[in-house]
Parts: structure tokens; sequence; C-alpha cells
């Protein structure tokens, strides 16, 4: 069970990064 | 024939006061800079003439909801130390803090708590009732900062977030909340900062404690945001929340009234009218099958009842109001569920299996038919992007919308988006099923019902909703702290790919119309729109369905 949280809340955490990124470096994505 | 005349007569007034309400809204959003407003920006430090970038725009929104949570949490965990508690309630449990203080800045309202055994009527105004409107405001102004985004051409900019809030909770939420909250007193409902009355009952029992305090105010914005979260625990099937068929009928038109009416407001600002119809008519055609459903399953009653000896003429009523019937609380389960509404006239728990099956798929569907304030019809804007760059790959036709390509990083940031909330429902309720706290405390229910409640309870916390399928203890430690992330992932995680989408769009030029561009706004565009809602919201959900609704269905002999 506790794995499944690091894995749901490390998956959270890296999705938000990717949207920071996308939100302050577009270029980085296109 | 009855429910039929009463979804007419509903559809008809709620058409009647959306399309007058959503020009007003349109031109709310583009007047320019009154001098009352200027005044109060002046005093508030704001450079109301400088616009925001999409990044400037989403760090304002995501700061000010950071500021707006954090104040609740506090405000809920010190209200035994402050005024406005008649009722001398103690420290709200930090877990039910957390989630609740989430649960009202994302706009869900979801409720792990009773309320008016919780909480001081002061919290009830001024941290929960400021959220209904802020938290809405906020939904409706990202949605004019995407709308800004398809007509502009090579800006960098898409509005300011601060006059976007500020106008969208002066000039439309405060108003028609004052006007509703006049109405609903007028029928019944308590506005008072007294404590609990108390009633002598002719028999010798113990006096009747009867709790009131600034309900009606609550109610009008609760149903107006979209938020949901009522003053009492049972939500607007307490008869002091909603005490007549007019006050039904009063809130449940409220419900629907400004998401509908944003749709005339986009179709205005993006000066294509028949553009806004188009998503008004695709919205529609996902909900008016579920609305079907739900009302007919509840009209026929309980197929487990129907060899015994019980008149079920009337309906399946339990867990509804006699004064509403099966046919208003299908009704409002369904816009309710539609809308990300979350309030309930009656406990979604003891619906049919296939009428919870309607509410429960509505809310999978993204909430993006009817949705919240803003965040509907932004979250279905989403769609119509994916749904053209689909067109474009399907039939060799330019991915385009209002005249803006459609482009890997726009495609990028709409798949994100939409599979957020369905990462966060599928999880969820994955997570708790391998959880000791759901078997022992939380669920009412065991087998596929239990099933459904953890699935319905993730669905309205992931997709921003709120309604709670009443057989479900929410505040334990699991399900206080766990749906309190899943709120905040489901609302903040789509809001900074759409702002992200907003920005893309709003630098780029506007292309022509040419023989490769789909229109968007007649019937193919709208079936193609329906289609891609129903194949994301059936590929990523119907295993969960059938482990639920359905296999109950199947089980209780229908």
């Amino acid at each position: 069970m506790t794995t499944l949280y690091w894995i749901a809340g490390i998956l959270s955490a890296a999705l938000l990064v990717y949207l920071l990124v996308a939100l302050f470096r577009p270029e980085r994505l296109q | 024939m009855t429910a039929t005349v009463q979804v007419l007569v509903y559809a008809i007034v709620l058409l009647g006061l959306a399309v007058p309400l959503g020009a007003y809204m349109a031109r709310v959003y583009q007047a320019p800079l009154g001098r009352f407003e200027r005044v109060l920006y002046r005093i508030l430090g704001v450079d109301a003439e400088r616009e925001h970038t999409g990044r400037e725009y989403a760090v304002a929104v995501l700061v000010f909801n950071v500021l707006g949570i954090v104040l609740v949490y506090v405000l809920q965990r010190v209200q035994g130390h402050l005024p406005g508690n008649p009722n001398a309630l103690g420290a709200v449990d930090p877990r039910v803090a957390f989630n609740t203080a989430v649960s009202f800045g994302t706009n869900t309202n979801w409720q792990a708590y009773a309320g008016e055994t919780t909480m001081s009527h002061l919290v009830q105004a001024a941290a929960l009732g400021v959220q209904n409107f802020v938290s809405a405001a906020c939904g409706m102004a990202v949605l004019v900062a995407l709308t800004r985004a398809f007509v502009r051409r090579h800006a960098e900019t898409i509005g300011n977030f601060w006059v976007d809030l500020t106008r969208s909770t002066l000039y439309i939420l405060l108003p028609l909340s004052v006007v509703m909250a006049v109405v609903l007193v007028q029928q019944g409902v308590p506005q008072t900062f007294d404590g609990h009355a108390v009633a002598q009952l002719v028999e010798k029992h113990a006096p009747q404690t009867i709790a009131v305090g600034p309900v009606a105010s609550q109610v009008a914005i609760k149903q107006l945001g979209t938020n949901g979260g009522g003053f009492y625990n049972v939500n607007s099937a307490h008869p002091l929340e909603n005490p007549t068929p007019l006050a039904n009928f009063v809130e449940c038109l409220a419900i629907l009234l400004i998401p509908v009416a944003l749709c005339f407001t986009f179709g205005r600002m993006v000066r294509s009218r028949r553009q806004g119809v188009a998503l008004l008519v695709a919205m529609t055609l996902l909900v008016v099958p579920f609305l079907v459903l739900t009302t007919w399953a509840e009209a026929h009653g309980n197929p487990a009842l129907s060899s015994l000896a019980i008149d079920q003429h009337a309906g399946n009523l339990e867990g509804k109001e006699v004064r509403f019937g099966a046919a208003s609380s299908a009704l409002w389960a369904t816009v309710t569920t539609a809308a990300s509404n979350g309030s309930v006239n009656s406990m979604h728990d003891s619906f049919t299996p296939l009428g919870g099956l309607g509410p429960l798929v509505l809310m999978q569907l993204g909430e993006v038919a009817f949705g919240g304030v803003g965040s509907g019809l932004y979250g279905l804007l989403i769609f119509a992007i994916v749904g053209v760059f689909i067109a474009g790959l399907m039939v060799g036709r330019t991915p385009e919308f209002l005249g803006k390509k459609i482009e890997a990083y726009e495609m990028k940031m709409a798949s994100l988006a939409i599979l957020v909330p369905v990462a966060a429902v599928l999880i969820g309720t994955a997570c708790a099923c391998f959880v000791n706290e759901t078997y022992s405390t939380a669920l009412a229910n065991h087998g596929p019902h239990g099933f459904t409640e953890v699935l319905y309870a993730f669905s309205s916390m992931g997709n921003n909703n709120g309604s709670a399928f009443a057989g479900l203890t929410a505040s334990g430690t699991f399900f206080a702290t766990v749906g309190g992330i899943a709120m905040w992932v489901a609302r903040y995680w789509i809001i900074i790919p759409t702002l992200a989408i907003a920005g893309s769009l709003a630098r780029k030029k506007v292309v022509p119309p040419s023989a490769g561009t789909l229109p968007t706004s007649g019937p193919l565009f709208v079936v193609l729109l329906v289609g891609v809602v129903l194949l994301v919201g059936a590929l990523s959900f119907v295993p969960s369905l059938a482990l639920g609704p359905i296999v109950e269905h199947l089980a209780v002999g229908g």
C-alpha cells in the first residue's frame, strides 16, 4: 500500500513539473 | 407524463434566463474599466491596465487559490476562539479541515463533515461562503482567458486575472446570489446569525434542537456557483435548506443557469453565436440520455421489490423526500452531477443501480456537460481541441478550431488535461480498495454496491463534483487526505495546461477558413465532439462500472 502511495505521489509530482515546464518553457515541448 | 412536463418546463425557463444572462456576462467581461473598478483596484494595489500572459495568469490563479485554501484551513482550526460561533463548536479535526479547505477552494465542495454540527457561522460565511464565490469566479476567469485566446492574434496576453475574478464575483455571482437568497428566505430558508433554536414539544420528551444559521445566503451561491456544499449535512434534502417545491425548482434552475449561459457568452466573445450554440447542443446531447435513464429507472421502482406486494406506483422512494417525488429527485441528481454542483435533494445511494449509474457516468465524463461554472466549458473546449485533431487524422481536415491551428503542444496539454481526472478517479478508487479503513469504518455496504460507493466518491472528488453517494463515511484518514489530494490535482493539474493552451493560442495568427477546414459550428462537429467525450469516458470507466452498478443491476434482477 505504501508503495502505491509513493508511486501515485511521484507520478503526480512529476506531472506537475512537466506541466510547469510546459507553461514556463513551451518551446521545450514544441 | 409528470416527469416529462417537469423537465420541459425546467428546460424552457432555463433557456429563457440563460440567453440574456449570457449576453450580459459577455458585456461584463468585455467592458472597459469603470470608475468604481479603478478605485477598487487602486485600493487593492492591482494594476488593472496590465494584462497577464498565460503563465502569469496561471501563477495568479494558483497563488490566489493556495492562499484561500490555507485561510479556510486556519479558520476551521481556530473557530473555537473566534466570534460568530453561538453554538460553541470546537476546532475542526485537522484531516477534515484539510479535506474541506481543498474541497471548497477547488469548487468541489465535497463534505466530509456535518455542517450544522461542525462549522461555526463565521466559518460557514467567511470561509466556505467566500470560497463558494471566488472558486466559482476562478473557473469563470480561466474560461474567459481561454476564450480571449481564440479571438486574439499574435497576442502575448490573455487578460488580467484580478479583473476577471473581480468582475465575475461582483457583477455576476453576487447580484444573482442576493436575488436568489431573498427568494429562498421568502420560501422559508433561515438566514440568521443566532444559535440553534430550541422547540418545546407537546409530548413530554426532551426539547428539539433546530439548527439554523446563515443558510439562505450559503444555499444561493452553492447552487449558482456550482459549488454544492450545503449548510446542513443532508444538503438540499433538508426541509430548511430546500423547503418547498418552488424552492426546489429555483435551486435546480440555479445549478445550470450560469454553465448554460456561459455557452452564449462564449459565442458572443468569439463572434460566432452558432459556435456557442453548437457547444450547448453537444452538452445537452451528452446529458439527455442519462437524464432519461435515471428518470426511467427511478420511476419504475426497485426491481428487487417488484415480486413483493409493495406499491411502487410512485417509483423508488427510498432515500427521497416524498414532497419532491421520484421525478424531481431524478432531475436534480442528473443536473447536479452534470453540472459539477454536487448538492443533493435525495440520497443517490438509495437510487436503483441504473438510476445511480446515470449520475456516476455524468461525473466520469469529466464534468464537461454542463460542468462547473467556467470549468465545464473550458473542459469541453479541451475536448473540442482533441476532436478537431482526431478529425484531422481521420478525414484529412486541417486541425484548427476557430481559426487557430492545433499543433503538438496544444495536443499534449489537452491530452493531459483530459487524463488527469481519469487517473485521479481510478488510482484513488484502486488505493481505497486496498485500505482497511474502507471496509472497517467507511463503507455502509459491501459487494458491488460498496464498490460503487467508493467509485462514486472518487468520481466525485476526482472531477470536482462534490456530491456524495451517502453510504460512505469519508472523514477517516484515507478518504479525507487522499480525497483532498485528488480534488487538488483534478482542479489545478487541469487549469495549468488549459492556461498553457490559452497562452499558446493567443500567440498564433488566425487562419482563414479553407476547403480543408472542418466547420465547428455544424452538426458533424457536434457529433464528433460528443463521440470523443463518450469514447474517452467509456474506455476509461466501463470496466469499473461493470464491477459496480452494472453487476448490481443484474444481481437485483433488473
